[in-house]
């Protein structure tokens, strides 16, 4: 019986690629913030194609609002920044197994995140909200009712995972790897609307005029904030302050409007 | 802190990957059963003795070969809306998955087609056998026969290939992947979770194709 054999085999190469990772995790490893300092570079894990966060240019370079940030950062550290280019995925492994040292890719901080890996306070907070194509019925998000017979559609694994069915909890999920399907989903008729980012969303209906627009009423608030590996409190601190001083002196402020057009919303939180 | 590997992180998950795997082996059966049979058609066509009808055969074998299957999927589905042809995610990928894998079955099966001695058709037709008749009873079983194994590559190319359905909104194995791990961070779990449901998923279809063989093909030796 070799396909038994093969299949012994293949679960012997499994519990050996386990038993690796295991093992290789446990290493011990000099602290991060040391380690930028030694090297005398801070590399930063950012995403390829979410302007005006990040895109790369022509030429190869990334630009964008997350990328002027990681510059500024660099320079608070008196290092060099070197950007490596990944995916969703990447944003989080990259850091786990420490490619990179920080991540600033509109990442959206929780709770259950910051277990695997840390967040610094946040740089940016923004809204989660309906786009729909204009001749949509509904004005707001309430007009929706409980979205039965309703298609939203959204990014995998992202806010909208909750807040969507804690909004329409009869609305069927339908979940895209990017905004560019989800888009696309949109405006060919196979869902009804699409939960995203109030400045992706803005910036959606800029470029189609008369298409598309936004109901009233916000379906999640989320924090942006610059992501390190876990457990390394010394580069937690020097982030931390980083970010405080960036958003009190009115930089942080500047860049977004630079990047974005319009001025930042609060990032305090009304409790 | 180093990253520590914990599977209990993702148990919290582990109810939609049921409805997962079991979409994804729902997905793949259907699409092979339709595939095998769309492939035996475009074979036949590419056998014809019409120049017309093995230049069609032929056309399709070379699109459905030479484009990925992204792109197929993205075209029943986003493209789909605006002819008129507004499909459910399943539906869409179903349709896609199969109509890409018709075009390598077709191929399979043509090979096998080949293998058929010419002498055979004419035998059946000096036996009073109608064309049908001859595909059934003389070609096809010797037909099957001969791509057992090469059929095996491709039921497992089909399983895999339906992890792209996830692109088109399908709640498959591979969104599930990608879902749980965005929400947990958990990606290397997720991952490697997902690399195990596939093993298994592929094996046991395999087990099962080479079960079909041995109960079709009882006498003689068995092609693997």
């Amino acid at each position: 019986m070799s396909s038994r054999r093969t299949m012994l085999r293949c679960l012997l190469a499994c519990t050996a690629a386990l038993a690796i990772t295991a093992g290789s995790a446990r290493a011990q490893t000099p602290s991060v913030l040391q380690q930028i300092i030694s090297r005398g570079t801070l590399r930063i894990a950012v995403l390829p194609s979410l302007p005006p966060y990040s895109k790369v240019t022509p030429s190869g370079d990334p630009e964008g609002y997350d990328i002027d940030i990681a510059k500024r950062l660099a320079d608070a550290l008196k290092v060099k920044p070197e950007f490596v280019v990944t995916d969703i995925p990447g944003r989080v492994t990259s850091l786990q197994t420490h490619k990179v040292d920080v991540t600033i890719a509109d990442f959206t901080r929780n709770v259950e995140r910051s277990m695997t890996i840390a967040f610094t306070d946040p740089y940016l907070v923004t809204t989660m909200r309906m786009l729909v194509l204009d001749g949509n019925k509904a004005r707001a998000i309430t007009d929706m009712g409980t979205g039965e017979g309703i298609k939203i559609a959204i990014s995998r694994g992202g806010t909208a995972e909750r807040a969507v069915p804690a909004a329409l909890p009869k609305a069927t999920i339908t979940r895209f790897n990017t905004q560019a399907d989800e888009m696309s989903a949109l405006l060919s008729g196979q869902v009804d609307g699409m939960a995203e980012d109030d400045f992706y969303n803005t910036q959606a209906i800029k470029d189609r005029p008369g298409k598309l627009r936004q109901l009233d009423g916000s379906l999640a608030r989320a924090e942006i904030a610059i992501g390190m590996p876990a457990g390394d409190a010394d580069l937690h601190r020097v982030l931390n302050l980083f970010v405080e001083q960036f958003n009190a002196s009115g930089d942080n402020a500047t860049m977004f409007k630079k990047w974005f057009g319009f001025d930042q919303p609060a990032i305090t939180a009304h409790f | 802190m180093g990253y520590t590997f914990t599977l209990r992180t993702i148990y919290p998950y582990l109810g939609t990957l049921w409805q997962a795997a079991g979409l994804t082996l729902a997905l793949s059966l259907l699409a092979i059963v339709i595939s095998i049979v769309l492939g035996a058609g475009i074979a036949i066509l590419r056998r014809s003795h019409s120049r017309l009808l093995r230049f069609i055969g032929a056309a399709y074998v070379e699109v459905m070969r030479n484009t990925p299957l992204l792109v197929i999927l993205y075209i029943v589905y986003f493209a789909g809306p605006s002819i008129g042809i507004r499909l459910s995610s399943f539906n869409a990928a179903l349709i896609g998955l199969s109509l890409n894998s018709a075009g390598y079955m077709a191929e399979i099966l043509r090979a096998g087609l080949i293998a058929v001695a010419p002498g055979q058709f004419e035998a059946a037709h000096a036996q009073g056998l109608t064309a049908l008749q001859t595909f059934r009873y003389v070609v096809f079983p010797q037909v099957f026969r001969t791509i057992y194994a090469p059929l095996g590559n491709q039921v497992i190319a089909v399983i895999l290939a339906s992890s792209l359905a996830s692109a088109i909104a399908v709640d498959e194995v591979a969104s599930w992947m990608e879902t749980v791990g965005s929400t947990s961070f958990r990606f290397f779990e997720t991952f490697v979770v997902a690399a195990i449901v596939y093993l298994v998923l592929c094996q046991a279809v395999n087990l099962g194709r080479l079960g079909i063989g041995r109960m079709l093909f009882r006498q003689g030796a068995v092609a693997r």
